[in-house]
């Protein structure tokens, strides 16, 4: 009789579990796209998307459905953009984003953080070593 | 007819004894050599299990240097403790390019690259005390379940 309520929370401790963990997944999606789309740049990006840009410039624009990022990279004086699936990927309790054959932790930094030069919304997406190489990138973004 | 028997068996068991000593030299030859080849296999191993020990010993050594230099584990790096910190970290990766390519292991080199990247993070002020002892704490696990795997793989072999 009294094993019922054991039971029962047994039952439903993989349910929360798969639950938690699709809830980690969807707050990095949301941080990114703002439940649809959300628009980033590189700190320190000065150009408007349709203007003229510097060879530093870069905008990543984040879609939920379907799951996609537009970089718009600068090339001769110009944007130039393409579009990239994204996924998200959970391992080790970690949980990230991955892109353009990379994958991403992300996180989402302090304004008081010296590289965020003081933009509130300010987000790190650092590469997840991949085992072929030893260098990982690091992506400052804010909007 | 029964001299010619007698002969008969004397003849083989002249010709078979030579037989079977070669056939015993040749089999405890062959023992000999696969015990020996077994043996400087496993003692090739050993070594590498002792050169593996002591690499992360160093590797733990060197993490545990960077962890203990913000004073009282301040959440947040101080100006006062930059200049040992960065020292310690030089320490190690020191450690990263000289010691670890000896000892190859994927899953400790990804552990590794991620303490490095994150006492980056933590220097600059973007990643907190606690994350960086949390990427340490992995890092030692990666270190301790390769040891694990490469004595496992030995008792396995034996």
């Amino acid at each position: 009789m009294c094993s019922y309520p054991l039971l029962l929370s047994l039952s439903l401790l993989p349910a929360g579990l798969f639950a938690q963990a699709d809830a980690a997944q969807k707050t990095v999606l949301d941080q990114l796209t703002g439940g649809t789309t959300r628009q980033w740049s590189i700190v320190g990006t000065k150009a408007a998307p349709d203007a003229a840009c510097g060879t530093t410039d870069r905008y990543y624009t984040f879609q939920r459905s379907p799951a996609q990022v537009v970089v718009q990279e600068c090339s001769g004086g110009k944007f130039a953009s393409r579009t990239l699936p994204l996924t998200s990927w959970t391992t080790n309790g970690k949980s990230g984003i991955a892109f353009g054959g990379s994958s991403y932790e992300v996180k989402e930094l302090h304004a008081g953080a010296p590289v965020c030069k003081g933009n509130a919304n300010c987000i790190r997406l650092a590469s997840v070593p991949d085992g072929k190489t030893d260098a990982t990138t690091t992506i400052y973004l804010t909007r | 007819m029964e001299q010619t028997t007698k002969e008969r068996i004397d003849y083989m068991s002249k010709a078979v004894g030579p037989v079977l000593t070669v056939l015993g030299i040749s089999v405890g030859a062959w023992q000999f050599t696969s015990q020996m080849s077994h043996e400087s296999k496993m003692e090739f191993r050993r070594s590498m299990y002792n050169k593996k020990l002591e690499a992360y010993e160093q590797v733990g050594k060197a993490v545990g240097d960077i962890l203990i230099v913000p004073h009282d584990e301040r959440l947040w790096i101080s100006a006062d403790d930059t200049l040992a910190f960065d020292s310690c970290l030089e320490a190690f990766r020191t450690c990263y390019w000289g010691v670890l390519p000896l000892v190859e292991d994927k899953s400790v080199e990804a552990a590794m690259i991620q303490f490095k990247d994150m006492a980056r993070f933590y220097r600059r002020g973007e990643n907190d005390y606690q994350d960086l002892a949390r990427e340490g704490m992995a890092l030692m696990n990666a270190c301790n379940h390769s040891l694990e795997e490469h004595w496992s793989k030995q008792a396995k072999d034996q």
